[in-house]
């Protein structure tokens, strides 16, 4: 079971959810309240909205979903591979915060990945015909749709300014 | 004015970039040549062949060394300069332009003394090297040594770090302090905006509470607590900064500088990285100088006493 356990992506991920400035004050890891709201509290009220008034998943809908996410796990796998080049690099650099900003990235990207993979299980269940599972992994899936997206944000925006930097030469 | 002649000294040792950790140069050998041999070999090379840094335009070669007279020390003179760009002369004693014009491929070398000492029973190596005002050889000798170790394994990586010992608390002891400034940084709060600041640098902006001497006075408040964190940060782990003084305008600070007068200079000691730059050992009016440049043999003596005061405080350190 070790083999596929995800426990370490998801470890790795909730650990750059913090507050980095008082992470360098305080020496120590301090999370970021508004993170977790962002990531999981505003996902978690759009689940909530999405189940009262658009109930489950329509199969139509499911189909186009698992199409879309398929997709995605095979973009972010490139993804996770022009990190490691990247990463590469930066072994002969002494630039502690850009190898910790890269290691943050990969962790991301990796639990982007698994949420993919994820939603594609849960709306591949949600297809079997039963009422009250079709309404638990409807939300479910909401809830990781909410999820990832999020989280699909912050990866850009963070390689955007990876990439900028690289292009600018300035590391 | 005589202008500053000083030596710096560096801790030299080699790295593993794979395995990240510092390798012992008492085990280290390639084939079976040690390390006082592959360096012996490196400085009699430059002594026949200069490096040519096309990128940065600087030569550098060895002028003449010495390995025989003390054991595992080489010592002797480099010299360096870049080309590159054009320049005239002028004559202050004729008081008129000099025949001789600088070309592009002309390089102005100037001598630096070098000791490079690597003893048997230390894992690592001490370097003292001439500064000559504020020119020195340490950042064209670092980058040359690179390449000639990554010759021998791409992974190997030189490293040079300011040598600090307890002579040099000794020196802040005797300074006066003119000021002490706790800083607090204002960080972004996400990895990425810091990332994306102008230089890479967490802290585009910070607030300052400084305690100012007045004119011609000193601050004697805290010094005891600064000589205390300076000797620990070299001897074992120091207390955190943030709580080496109490200054109730900002109970939560990130560093503390602290202006120095030493003999008459001003230095900014910031106490997050005290030794990040090499103390240097003025010895100006010690030795004696020909052309301006130091003779060396009057500098050898005196770099020779510098390195046995380095590895008597590495010893009891």
């Amino acid at each position: 079971m070790s083999k596929i356990n995800p426990i370490l992506i998801i470890k790795d991920h909730l650990i750059t959810l913090v507050d980095y400035q008082k992470n360098q004050t305080e020496n120590k890891r301090q999370y970021s309240i508004w993170d977790f709201f962002v990531f999981y509290g505003i996902p978690l009220i759009m689940a909530i909205v999405c189940i009262k008034y658009f109930k489950e998943i329509s199969s139509s809908l499911t189909n186009i979903l698992i199409t879309t996410f398929s997709i995605f796990v095979g973009l972010l796998l490139n993804l996770l591979v022009i990190i490691y080049d990247l990463v590469k690099k930066s072994v002969e650099s002494n630039n502690d915060l850009k190898r910790r900003f890269l290691r943050e990235i990969f962790s991301n990207v990796s639990y982007s990945i698994l949420i993919s993979l994820l939603l594609v299980c849960c709306l591949l269940m949600s297809l079997i015909d039963i009422d009250c599972l079709q309404i638990i992994l409807s939300f479910v899936s909401y809830f990781f749709i909410g999820n990832f997206f999020l989280t699909i944000l912050m990866i850009l925006k963070r390689i955007h300014i990876l990439l900028s930097k690289e292009f600018d030469n300035k590391v | 004015m005589a202008k500053k002649i000083s030596l710096a000294a560096y801790f030299f040792q080699l790295r593993n970039v794979k395995s990240h950790t510092n390798l012992d140069l008492r085990n280290f050998k390639i084939g079976d040549k040690n390390i006082f041999t592959l360096f012996s070999e490196y400085i009699a090379a430059r002594n026949t062949s200069s490096s040519n840094d096309e990128i940065d335009q600087k030569i550098l070669r060895v002028q003449h060394f010495d390995n025989a007279t003390v054991p595992r020390v080489i010592s002797g003179s480099i010299e360096t300069g870049e080309y590159g760009y054009t320049a005239n002369f002028f004559d202050v004693e004729a008081q008129a332009e000099s025949e001789f014009k600088r070309k592009l491929t002309d390089a102005e070398m100037i001598p630096f003394y070098f000791l490079i000492s690597l003893p048997e029973d230390n894992p690592s190596g001490i370097i003292i090297l001439q500064k000559f005002q504020s020119f020195g050889i340490k950042t064209a000798l670092y980058n040359d040594l690179q390449e000639f170790f990554r010759k021998f394994d791409d992974d190997l990586r030189v490293s040079l770090n300011p040598a600090f010992y307890e002579s040099v608390i000794d020196d802040y002891r005797k300074s006066e302090i003119k000021s002490i400034r706790v800083i607090k940084y204002i960080m972004p709060q996400n990895i990425e905006d810091v990332y994306n600041s102008k230089n890479l640098s967490p802290t585009e902006s910070y607030l300052e509470v400084a305690i100012r001497a007045k004119k011609k006075k000193s601050i004697h408040l805290y010094k005891d607590e600064f000589l205390t964190y300076l000797r620990q940060y070299i001897t074992e782990k120091p207390i955190p900064l943030n709580r080496l003084i109490e200054i109730p305008q900002m109970p939560d600070y990130d560093t503390i500088k602290i202006d120095l007068e030493i003999n008459g200079n001003t230095k900014v000691l910031n106490l997050e990285n005290p030794f990040a730059t090499a103390p240097l050992y003025d010895i100006t009016n010690d030795v004696k100088t020909e052309n301006g440049h130091p003779l060396y043999t009057s500098i050898n003596p005196i770099a020779q006493e510098y390195l046995e005061k380095i590895e008597s405080d590495r010893s009891i350190g």
